[in-house]
């Protein structure tokens, strides 16, 4: 109750402070589960319907915050800190068997893009030979190697490979080109980083995330109540942008690089570092768009996978798997999110250079 | 002036260390009086308890009639050591009683300038006491005991770490202050010779726990200079409180 | 070296040593050290280029370089601007400095007055000081949000100890000769502190300022790598996540500098409030 009050204090000194109340905007603040800007989600959570003015069309003033781990994005989403927050489905579950009022409504990647990436040359080929090898991870013991175990399991690969924790950063790419480990279990948008470095890997496919809900958006259900088409407004902004990216990455990119200027590389003129941030975000969207059906729009999730979701990580031991898994997300915000004009934003996608 | 009456002071409880028993001496107006006494005797004690900075068991000790509970106006100190403030000029140390007592410093500047002249140490009020002497430091000390115009010094061993020359030196300055300001001073050291040449009497006292052994008067006559250190009279005297002090105590001299 | 003149035996005292060694006493000091300097960043670049080293592992100095130039020459209002972002982190550094300074000293004085409370607090204080600080930082974006408050916060933190801990052992080393001396003249508690207690134990004091100096910086960067939208060590984890070690190394030079400054700044500062007690002299010297 009291951090309750405390952070309805907070907000509502972060809302009377901003600059928005003067042009009659309201402030909606979305926390996503990293701690960087990147070339990703950021490009159409953020960046694009900023510079083309979806937010204002939709009366919101827009702040991304930060945060460390889709956990601690759920933590501030639900004490008040934010009005949505990104976060990935198997947390989404965690929060829920605490009994935090957390509900993912859109989803921002069908396929989390987790890939296995190793040298050429290396004498791994296929899953099958994934044990005995050191595998490097973000983090070991987080949860992606549990869920490339399970995976293995699932194809029937017995025998164990070994985590090693690698961190982020440029010692990711040193790792696995020193030998320290075998190959990287790392995701899309950071091996096109890596690659637009120099360092070409191989990627070997893991298919069980396809089998599993995606990369969340989420809300607090008391919050969406009563603010229902703050958060379509913010959604169906998204959206739009979405579907920008998807038509145009380029102009995509350099919308983004306007609007975060600090990630635009330094030494390098501005088309070559266009072009890297191009190969960063089909990258990502690849991933993102995985099997999705033909002409469907992005946003949507199915049961079975929520379902997956709940067993596969209450059999990895992550959660307990005791809740109500329909609980734990809606669709009935998709309709409402793609409710636009959807061959005017592909004309004006393909309008710009 | 100063009145002790079977003065007692006892550390620690009824059964801790007694550091002074059964003390009782008094000192006129304008007397010069020393104190005596090995190491440990408690001598610095005794004068520490007329400064007002201890509290005495038994007895009574009265100044100027009233009787001593705290540190008064009247009574300047001169410690071992010059304490002087490092960070502070000659001029801002000098005046720091007063600056404490009365807050304004400033109104007393031209006293403490004639003080610092009459202590020989004209031009070095804007100093810092670093860049002055042992024996430089020691008279600003002195000064700063004058400067609130106290009625009573007292004095612990001031001249202690000063060499031989420096410290005659410095007893001849201390008379010389002594005769024209007509302060009432008491001197505790460890020096026979020194006690003999300064003071109109000499209490000595006898090792912990400290009592008096006897409060010799010396009638030496005044002003006296370096000279008189080698007459028979002042040779008698010395004797005299040398077999008191059963020589074998570290009493220099 | 020697040669007899007559009955005069001309002695060279001074043994010559070799030519470089002559040649850069010739040098004033100064000099060699940038001499150094050009000849390191030569050595770097000409490492990079010749051994092709992965800007991943190591960037050459040339873009280094190009991150410094953009980042300072970019306008205050760019979120590219390492103007900005260092003026976020100073803020922050400053603020906590001052509070965790204000706090620690004070509270460091108190402790050592009333000693018995002082001993019955010090092991929790201990313990407290005994926690990772880099543990607690997530904690405080969720008690106290993104803004600049749990920056400070944890800046005030890492100050608060050192400067707690100087400043008892400064209150402690106050010769009691000068307690008396106050005493003597009549000074109340208050007069005590401020004129003899706090002087006294400036050195001690500064001795603990000199690290919390670093601290405080290191406590608003450590606050920014776990919850901020601007600032130096927000800056620092964007361009390592982004693989831009370019601009990782950048930003360390920038850190290097400031503390180096804020190092320069303390000595002066030392030398004002403390310039009597190297100097002090004993009693009874010439």
């Amino acid at each position: 109750m009291k951090s309750r009050i405390y952070s309805s204090v907070v907000a509502l000194l972060l809302a009377t402070s901003s600059y928005a109340d003067a042009q009659n905007l309201t402030t909606f603040r979305v926390v996503k589960a990293n701690a960087n800007l990147n070339i990703g989600e950021d490009v159409f959570m953020m960046a694009v319907p900023k510079q083309l003015g979806y937010f204002k069309e939709e009366g919101l003033n827009v702040e991304l915050l930060p945060a460390q781990g889709g956990a601690q994005a759920g933590q501030i989403m639900i004490t008040g800190g934010a009005e949505a927050a990104s976060i990935l489905a198997e947390a989404i579950l965690k929060i829920r068997e605490s009994n935090g009022d957390i509900v993912g409504f859109y989803t921002l990647k069908q396929n989390n893009g987790f890939s296995i990436g190793v040298l050429p040359g290396s004498p791994i080929k296929t899953l099958a030979d994934l044990p005995g090898k050191k595998i490097g991870f973000g983090q070991a013991g987080a949860g992606s190697d549990q869920l490339l175990t399970r995976q293995l399991r699932n194809m029937g690969i017995q025998g164990n490979f070994t985590p090693i924790s690698l961190g982020y950063g440029a010692q990711v790419a040193t790792g696995v080109k020193s030998g320290q480990v075998d190959g990287l279990f790392f995701w899309d948008s950071l091996y096109a980083i890596m690659s637009n470095q120099g360092l070409k890997l191989n990627h070997i496919e893991v298919p069980i995330q396809d089998e599993l809900a995606g990369f969340q958006l989420a809300f607090r259900s008391d919050y969406a109540r009563k603010n229902a088409d703050k958060i379509i407004g913010y959604c169906r902004a998204m959206s739009k942008a979405y579907q920008f990216a998807l038509t145009n990455p380029k102009a995509a990119v350099e919308l983004f690089y306007k609007e975060f200027p600090s990630t635009i590389p330094a030494g390098k003129d501005l088309s070559a570092a266009v072009t890297d941030g191009v190969v960063i975000l089909q990258a990502w969207l690849k991933s993102a768009t995985s099997k999705l059906p033909g002409g469907t729009a992005p946003g949507i999730e199915f049961k079975e996978r929520w379902e997956n979701s709940q067993k596969t990580y209450r059999d990895l031991g992550v959660l307990k798997g005791d809740s109500d898994v329909t609980k734990a997300y809606t669709t009935e915000y998709y309709d409402k999110c793609n409710n636009f004009d959807r061959a005017a934003i592909i004309a004006q996608a393909k309008a710009m250079k | 002036m100063i009145a002790v009456t079977n003065l007692t002071k006892r550390y620690g409880g009824p059964e801790g260390l007694l550091a002074l028993d059964d003390i009782s001496l008094s000192v006129n107006d304008g007397e010069f009086v020393s104190i005596v006494g090995p190491s440990g005797c408690g001598k610095s004690t005794l004068l520490k308890i007329v400064a007002g900075l201890l509290r005495h068991s038994k007895g009574s000790i009265a100044l100027g009639g009233s009787p001593i509970r705290e540190p008064s106006r009247d009574v300047g100190v001169v410690f071992q050591a010059p304490v002087l403030l490092p960070w502070r000029t000659i001029l801002e140390n000098v005046l720091f009683p007063l600056e404490i007592r009365t807050g304004q410093p400033q109104k007393y500047r031209d006293r403490a300038m004639d003080l610092l002249e009459m202590a020989g140490l004209r031009g070095f009020d804007g100093c810092y006491p670093h860049e002055l002497s042992g024996g430089m430091q020691q008279r600003a000390g002195i000064v700063r005991a004058l400067v609130q115009d106290p009625k009573v010094l007292l004095m612990d061993e001031p001249f202690g770490a000063l060499d031989a020359m420096t410290r005659e030196q410095m007893n001849m300055e201390l008379l010389r202050i002594w005769s024209k300001y007509k302060k009432t001073v008491v001197f505790v050291t460890h020096s026979i010779p020194e006690s003999v040449l300064l003071s109109d009497k000499v209490v000595v006292m006898t090792p912990r726990p400290g009592r008096i052994a006897e409060i010799i008067p010396i009638d030496l006559p005044r002003p006296r200079d370096l000279s008189v250190i080698n007459t028979e009279a002042f040779g008698a005297y010395a004797t005299r409180i040398r077999g008191l002090l059963n020589a074998k105590e570290d009493v220099t001299g | 070296m020697s040669s007899i003149k007559g009955e005069h035996l001309d002695v060279e005292l001074e043994p010559q040593g070799s030519a470089v060694r002559r040649a850069l006493d010739l040098v004033p000091e100064r000099v060699t050290s940038f001499i150094l300097l050009v000849i390191f960043l030569a050595g770097w670049q000409a490492a990079v280029v010749v051994f092709g080293i992965s800007a991943l592992v190591l960037p050459s100095p040339m873009e280094v370089l190009d991150w410094l130039i953009r980042g300072f020459t970019e306008p205050l209002s760019s979120s590219a601007s390492f103007w900005y972002h260092l003026g976020v982190t100073a803020w922050e550094s400053l603020v906590g400095f001052i509070g965790g300074c204000a706090v620690g000293i004070l509270s460091g004085f108190a402790l050592a007055h009333w000693a018995k409370t002082g001993r019955i607090l010090y092991p929790y204080i201990q313990a407290f000081n005994a926690l990772p600080k880099i543990a607690i930082a997530p904690l405080m974006i969720v008690w106290l949000g993104y803004g600049l408050s749990p920056k400070i916060v944890m800046s005030a933190i890492l100050v608060f100890f050192p400067m707690l801990i100087s400043s008892m052992a400064g209150y402690h080393s106050v010769d009691p000769d000068r307690i008396d001396l106050a005493r003597v003249c009549g000074a109340s508690n208050r007069q005590l502190f401020w004129k003899i207690i706090l002087p006294s134990s400036m050195p001690f004091i500064f001795a603990g300022l000199h690290m919390a100096v670093v601290l405080a910086m290191l406590g608003a960067i450590v606050g920014e790598f776990v919850g901020a939208t601007s600032g130096l060590g927000m800056l620092l984890l964007q361009y390592n996540n982004n693989l831009q070690v370019g601009g990782v190394f950048a930003i360390l030079v920038v850190l290097g500098a400031v503390a180096f400054c804020l190092s320069i700044l303390m000595q002066y500062a030392e030398r004002y409030f403390c310039f009597w007690s190297r100097r002090e002299k004993n009693f009874g010297g010439v």
